[in-house]
């Protein structure tokens, strides 16, 4: 048992750092700004058409891609959840396939086809921390946990680690609620409280950890499993030193 | 100087005879027999970090708005009095963030030490005739240790120790008849009263270590009058002990113990950080973060929680909350098995003979696998409740991970059981053998000159 | 002294010598304030020094004899036991003797001393007579948000959520009341919703609100799974469903989550048009329905 409470701890620890790397996919080089959507085109073509659609109109794998606007598809391109390797399943976090100048290309090739969700939205970085942080602990700490290390959302899908998430990916993620996320609009929750919420995000990459090791923040879990493993070893192996051990019956 | 105390001493209580007997008093050395040292040294050091904590804590739920700059995204936020006096200890008093984190390291291992060293004294035998009465003190001492270690996880006023709290007052109202009761007198109203810190605070700090102390002195008291237990090897009977004389050598390893716990705990509360409540943020009663998980020596009843069926019923227009299974029912056959458990042992083996001698756990395979099933309940509804974080780890449903574990904790148990059933019969039958026919003899000069064979006798 | 006592001695010294520098290090360090880990790290030393000193001292320089004590038996022997038992009982006889009603009496003295003593546990805690599963929310009542603001028809679209309470009732004095009161407001598409015939106008235009607080245990059901229309209890994970009623679809919860009717007024603000649909919060003695 405490052989494996070890291994979860030591997955933990490390999956917090980032994910496995993807092969980045051909670079098309995008010329000028005119050709962005042909070069888009030809993009999505490639990678998104057979699950979204040649129309954006979606399919039985995915969805159609008509209420997604730039917000939702930089997001889902930049944080490398799109393309999906495998259909149906959650999209996870990893090195985006695409670089910036085709996200954008691709980005121009979907607003242009008639697709209108929320723009990218602004991000300012003088976002207030005490109000960030009061709103992060009423909506977000609940599925992403109270330091954004990730936690469930149940029935086999993962509320991420917003560890990566850089101000903008956060912004974009709360106006847009990918995956079984809500979504907060600019009246639920205005510009001055997206900017203290991508704010205080930001702010918890760097946690305050001046109480030492964080046990890659699993909580008390953690914590039980290093005072039965360290806190009591030690003890032990002391024990061991000062005390005898049970001689072998001698046998007739 | 020791001389001229010892004659004062004696002058005025007739202290010698006891000295004289007390300092060769033989100490058992083997070493699983300081596991129960380490839970007494534990206690010591709780007590001293948590006498410094008290100084600088406030137990209120007064609210106050923090104007701290350590804290950056909670300056100007309202918060309890009690949750800001924590983050004072843990930032603005010198090495009061050390003494914090040793004190609830302490905490943590203080319970796992008791538990090692009442594994030591199940599977052994240990608690059999006379120590049967001394097995019912260690438990209440169990018993009190997580009392104590909840309350104090309680205090801080966090996110974790406010949904601790709730889920507290959620049990108690679900004892029948009289839960509703028992919770508004003992939480001083609906949840959150402001009175729980404060009540929390006497509990953690006044009654319950008192409390610990109180049976502490009690158990060394009957552990002195009935002197140890040994293992068998040669020259040890029943009807004596032998060890380390307690001065000195019994009592320079003891330091040692002491020491080096007092070191683990430091080294602990300096390197590893534990409870970061700066991180979890004040309690505010309508938020909550995911996972949410007490301390481990709670996992288990929070596991219970988690497995459990929902089970309530609904009698003559009132209900049986499904609480009252978990959370009230199971914990007292768990425990009142453990309490009955020398005396089950005795109905049912009919020995009721004194026992100084200890027995290997292969030696008897009812106990051990009684206790291996017990452990392996505790240990599987301890598991359940981290299935939250397993789910995450693996990438698996967490609502399949709780039925994984809701059969688990049914299934696992008696196969355990089994399995050590079937061990101890395998090393029996295997000893038994050693002994029918014995692997090494001594050879002996006979009468006339030649050798005889002859069985190094058994001690 | 022979050659191994030399190296005992030795080890122990170095031992002690680390010590002494832990403590010194440890002064440094509260008095130059110096990080947690420096404090601790040199105050584990000290004692980590002295340990390795004893231990040092009692593996090389200490003689490992054994002492061997005798275990008496610890009972007496048969005619002390029986005078001892003997005496307690013709003590017990000299103070009882024929008064057996007089012992009774005083039997019942203390037993109403001990009555009289439960009397002040009263001012413990007020009655919970009509508390339990109870929020303050009625027919009228706005919705405000945490921090006091109306909650407004217009600001959720489908897929939004937000946790709101009774207008009025919100601030740190109300902390018992919003532990109770917190309601979560998500907004579906209204062709999705089935509810009972009973409450087929509580979600006028999809807003739809139930209680925070989980039949289970009393956590905040704050995980709303925005696909599947589900929210689920972060502290045992009992799910329940939006779109049903708050019907329990998975966990230890043995009861829906209330909900709360609501009503659009034509200014879009959003009113309670009736009380909890149940009992608030876990099970009791007392919440027999709902
Ligand atoms: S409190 Fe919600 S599931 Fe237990």
């Amino acid at each position: 048992m405490i052989a494996l409470l070890a291994a979860a701890v030591l997955t933990l620890a490390s999956e917090t750092s980032a994910g496995q790397p993807k092969p980045p996919l051909a670079h098309a080089t995008v010329p000028a700004r005119g050709d962005a959507i042909k070069v888009g085109g030809d993009l999505y073509a490639l990678h998104c058409l057979a699950c979204h659609g040649d129309k954006l109109q979606g399919t039985p794998q995915a969805p159609g891609l008509m209420n997604s606007g730039a917000a939702s598809v930089d997001f889902q391109l930049s944080t490398g959840r799109m393309p999906l390797e495998v259909p149906g399943t959650e999209p996870m976090r990893g090195p985006p396939s695409f670089p910036r100048d085709q996200i954008d290309a691709i980005i121009a090739y979907v607003v242009s086809h008639g697709a209108k969700g929320p723009d990218k939205p602004a991000v300012h970085s003088n976002g207030d921390l005490t109000r960030g942080r009061k709103l992060y602990e009423e909506n977000c700490e609940a599925c992403h946990g109270a330091t954004a290390t990730g936690a469930v959302a149940g029935f086999g899908w993962l509320a991420p680690a917003l560890l990566q998430s850089t101000p903008l990916q956060t912004a974009e993620a709360v106006r847009t609620g990918p995956g079984i996320m809500p979504k907060f609009d600019e009246r639920v929750l205005p510009q001055a409280d997206l900017d203290a919420l991508a704010a205080y995000v930001d702010s918890l990459h760097h946690p305050d950890d001046r109480g030492g090791y964080s046990l890659a923040s699993a909580g008390p879990v953690g914590e039980g499993l290093v005072a039965w493993i360290a806190g009591l070893g030690i003890t032990v192996v002391l024990m061991f030193a000062v005390g005898e051990t049970l001689k072998a019956k001698p046998r007739g | 100087m020791i001389r001229r105390l010892v004659l004062a001493l004696d002058d005025r209580l007739g202290a010698v005879p006891f000295l004289r007997h007390a300092l060769r008093k033989a100490f058992p050395d083997h070493w699983s027999f300081m596991l129960g040292e380490v839970a007494l040294y534990c206690f010591l050091f709780i007590l001293a970090s948590g006498t410094y904590l008290t100084f600088f804590f406030h137990p209120s739920a007064h609210h106050v708005v923090y104007d701290g700059t350590s804290v950056p995204s909670l300056h100007g936020r309202t918060m309890s009095d009690a949750y800001a006096s924590v983050l004072r200890i843990s930032f603005e008093t010198r090495a009061g963030l050390l003494i914090r984190q040793a004190h609830h390291w302490c905490a943590l291992v203080f319970a796992a030490a008791i538990i090692v060293h009442m594994s030591r004294v199940f599977f052994t035998g240990a608690f059999r005739k006379p120590r049967d009465l001394n097995w019912t003190v260690g438990l209440t001492l169990l018993l009190l240790v997580m009392g104590d270690g909840f309350t104090g996880y309680s205090l801080p006023d966090d996110q974790l120790s406010g949904a601790g709290l709730r889920i507290a007052d959620s049990i108690a109202l679900a004892i029948p008849v009289v839960g509703s009761w028992v919770a508004y007198l003992f939480f001083g109203g609906g949840f959150p009263s402001p009175e729980i810190t404060n009540r929390l605070y006497a509990i953690h700090i006044l009654f319950i270590p008192l409390a610990l102390g109180a049976l502490i002195a009690l158990h060394l008291a009957i552990l002195w009058r009935q002197k140890h237990t040994q293992f068998p090897g040669r020259g040890k009977r029943e009807d004596n002990v032998t060890g380390s004389p307690l001065w000195p050598t019994y009592t320079v390893k003891s330091l040692a113990l002491m020491a080096a716990t007092f070191g683990g705990l430091l080294l602990l509360g300096g390197l590893v950080e534990i409870n970061p409540v700066w991180l979890y943020g004040p309690y505010d009663p309508w938020t909550i973060a995911s996972p949410a998980q007490p301390d481990w020596y709670v996992g288990w009843l929070d596991g219970a929680l988690r497995v459990a069926p929902p089970w309530a019923m609904h009698l003559f227009g009132h209900t049986i909350s499904a609480l009252l299974w978990p959370g009230i029912v199971l914990p007292l056959f768990f425990f009142g098995a453990l309490y009955a458990w020398p005396w089950v042992e005795r109905f049912v083996t009919r020995d009721r003979a004194y026992h100084e001698l200890l027995q290997l756990p292969w030696q008897n395979p009812l106990r051990t696998s009684f206790g291996v099933a017990a452990l392996t309940f505790a240990g599987m509804l301890l598991l359940a409740g981290s299935d939250d974080i397993q789910a995450r780890l693996w990438h698996v449903s967490v609502q399949q991970l709780a039925w994984f574990y809701r059969v688990g904790v049914l299934v696992f148990p008696p196969v355990a059981a089994a399995i050590a059933w079937r061990i101890c019969v395998e090393l029996q039958s295997r000893h038994a053998y050693e002994e029918d026919h014995p692997a090494r003899v001594v050879l002996k000069r006979g009468g006339e000159g030649g050798f005889e064979e002859e069985p190094v006798p058994t001690p | 002294m022979n050659r191994s006592e030399k190296r005992g001695e030795l080890h122990a010294a170095l031992w002690l010598g680390l010590s002494i520098a832990g403590s010194i290090a440890f002064a440094a360090a509260y008095v130059l304030g110096g990080s947690t880990q420096a404090q601790g790290v040199a105050l584990a030393l000290a004692c980590f020094g002295i340990a390795g000193a004893l231990v040092t001292w009692s593996r090389e320089l200490l003689p490992h004899g054994q002492v061997v004590d005798e275990q008496h038996p610890l009972r007496a022997p048969e005619a002390e036991r029986a005078d001892a038992v003997s005496r307690l009982l013709s003590g017990e006889a000299e103070i009882v003797g024929r008064r057996t009603w007089l012992v009774r009496l005083g039997w019942s003295a203390v037993g109403f001393l001990g009555l009289a003593a439960l009397f002040p546990a009263r001012s413990l805690g007020p009655s919970p007579q009509g508390q339990i599963g109870t929020s303050s929310w009625k027919s009228g009542l706005r919705l405000v948000r945490e921090d006091g603001s109306l909650v407004r028809a217009e600001l959720l679209e489908v897929g939004s959520v937000v946790t709101a309470f009774p207008e009025g009732l919100v601030g740190p004095d109300h902390a018992m009341n919003m532990a109770n009161d917190a309601i979560m407001l998500v907004r579906v598409q209204q062709d999705a919703l089935h509810l009972p015939d009973a409450r087929r106008d509580w979600a006028p235009r999809g807003f739809i609100a139930y209680s925070k607080v989980c039949t289970h245990a009393g956590c905040p059901v704050a995980l709303y799974r925005q696909g599947p229309q589900q929210l689920m209890c972060p502290c045992h994970q009992s799910t329940f469903d939006v779109l049903d009623g708050g019907s329990v679809v998975f966990g230890p919860a043995a009861r829906s989550l209330p909900q709360l009717p609501l009503q659009i007024d034509a200014d879009g603000t959003v009113r309670a048009s009736g009380t909890m649909s149940g009992f608030v919060g876990p099970d009791a003695w007392e919440t027999s329905s709902g």
